[in-house]
């Protein structure tokens, strides 16, 4: 159950053009200002359409486990994240439902009958209208580059803690897409999600929230 | 005279019940046997889908499976991207077992026993088969059998006895109880393909996806 809300939380701060961190941050003075800017553009994303590369660093081991994959998201709270490499696997949440399709094995949840997938879809609809950043779950400091905004989110509950250092979250200043997310966990150990081609507001169907065994 | 011929019947009954038991038969004299294995000594790293069931739970990912020197390192992460577990064994005689991570719920003396035991048993070190261990071939020659006594009761493995693969590994408990079963299959030169470990209400299935 932890791993969708992890997994959710990541979606709250979704997309992006590629991006290197290239230059240095430093703490931001004017964060109103920002929590500001960052909900008006929630507000009027209406959908997003974008594919991620995910690595997962192990350090001790010195390898990058790459994930590669597309999601949709469309207001109010339908979401499609779907990993087409190294393996296929996809989460959807749409009708009330929570689905996730392993290889061609489909399980079905109902959200309104689980006290954590309720909370799960509050936060998507929170993180839509651009108030995560005041998530009470999250202690968040905010800094700057020349080209970016860094949100650093460290959880309170102990829960979470357990399994998360940290998250870090890259925003465009152009645009204030997210660009890179970084979960960084106790250790060495951290994923680092990147968002390319993305778009956004274009139409979304029903169908594509949708999962069969084709 | 009856007394007699009822011990020679009995006699001759036991000695074709026991022929029949190795009809399958002892290993022939003068047979070179290859070491079995499960990863072969140029086995260096593999990346598998892992799928583990717990009870009526089961959690899903990719494990890799990576030899580092002396010992092997295991690290099962979900599809997206959260640790489950990071453990470390030792590919020698001692064969260290050490739990370098592994998310609270599912640090249960139970769960753990079981992944300490699958890859105590995947990464073991068979050593040279001694005729001093009982062991047999099938009647085409393809499967020699081995049973040892290992952690106060009976293990046993089979293997091809050309090529060394090793298909079948069964720890047994108190009287010959199936404490872990693994099956592999698959085969390519330098790992199997597919492992699955079955424990009573717990089962950990790999496949793999590349190396």
């Amino acid at each position: 159950m932890k791993k969708y809300r992890l997994f959710l939380l990541f979606l709250l701060f979704s997309s992006g053009l590629i991006a290197q961190q290239t230059d240095s941050f430093s703490p931001m003075q004017d964060v109103e200002a920002l929590k500001v800017e960052i909900k008006k553009v929630s507000e009027n994303t209406q959908s997003i359409q974008s594919d991620f590369i995910q690595e997962k660093h192990l350090s001790m081991l010195e390898e990058v486990i790459v994930s590669r994959g597309h999601f949709l998201f469309r207001k109010e709270n339908d979401v499609r994240w779907e990993y087409s490499s190294p393996i296929n696997y996809a989460i959807v949440i749409y009708d009330g439902k929570f689905r996730i399709k392993n290889d061609e094995k489909i399980s079905e949840f109902d959200i309104r009958s689980n006290a954590l997938f309720q909370q799960i879809n509050k936060m998507i609809v929170t993180a839509i209208r651009g108030d995560f950043v005041d998530n009470p779950e999250f202690e968040a400091s905010f800094f700057e580059s020349g080209k970016q905004y860094r949100v650093n989110l460290k959880a309170l509950n102990k829960q979470v803690a357990e399994m998360l250092a940290g998250i870090e979250i890259f925003f465009s200043k152009e645009t204030l897409a997210v660009e890179r997310v970084m979960f960084i966990e106790p250790g060495e150990d951290y994923t680092n999600i990147i968002f390319n081609n993305r778009k956004v507001n274009i139409e979304i169907t029903d169908k594509q929230f949708e999962l069969t065994n084709d | 005279m009856i007394k007699r011929k009822d011990i020679f019947t009995k006699f001759t009954l036991l000695s074709l019940l026991v022929a029949m038991a190795f009809s399958m038969t002892a290993q022939p004299d003068g047979i070179k046997l290859s070491q079995p294995w499960v990863f072969s000594n140029s086995f260096e790293k593999g990346l598998f889908k892992a799928e583990m069931s717990i009870y009526d739970n089961s959690l899903s990912g990719l494990i890799i499976i990576k030899r580092t020197g002396e010992t092997f390192r295991a690290v099962f992460v979900s599809e997206i991207g959260i640790k489950y577990f990071d453990i470390e064994i030792g590919s020698n005689e001692t064969n260290d077992f050490t739990v370098h991570y592994i998310l609270e719920m599912l640090n249960r003396k139970q769960i753990t026993a079981f992944i300490e035991d699958t890859f105590r048993m995947l990464t073991m070190s068979f050593g040279e088969t001694k005729k001093e261990s009982s062991f047999l071939c099938d009647g085409s020659g393809n499967m020699v059998k081995v049973t040892k006594t290992q952690n106060h009761g009976k293990f046993r493995y089979d293997y091809h006895p050309n090529f060394g693969q090793v298909n079948t590994m069964i720890q047994f408990g108190f009287l010959k109880k199936t404490l872990i079963n693994i099956e592999l299959s698959e085969y390519d030169y330098l790992s199997p393909s597919l492992i699955v470990a079955k424990q009573k209400k717990m089962q950990l299935v790999l496949k793999q996806i590349e190396q």
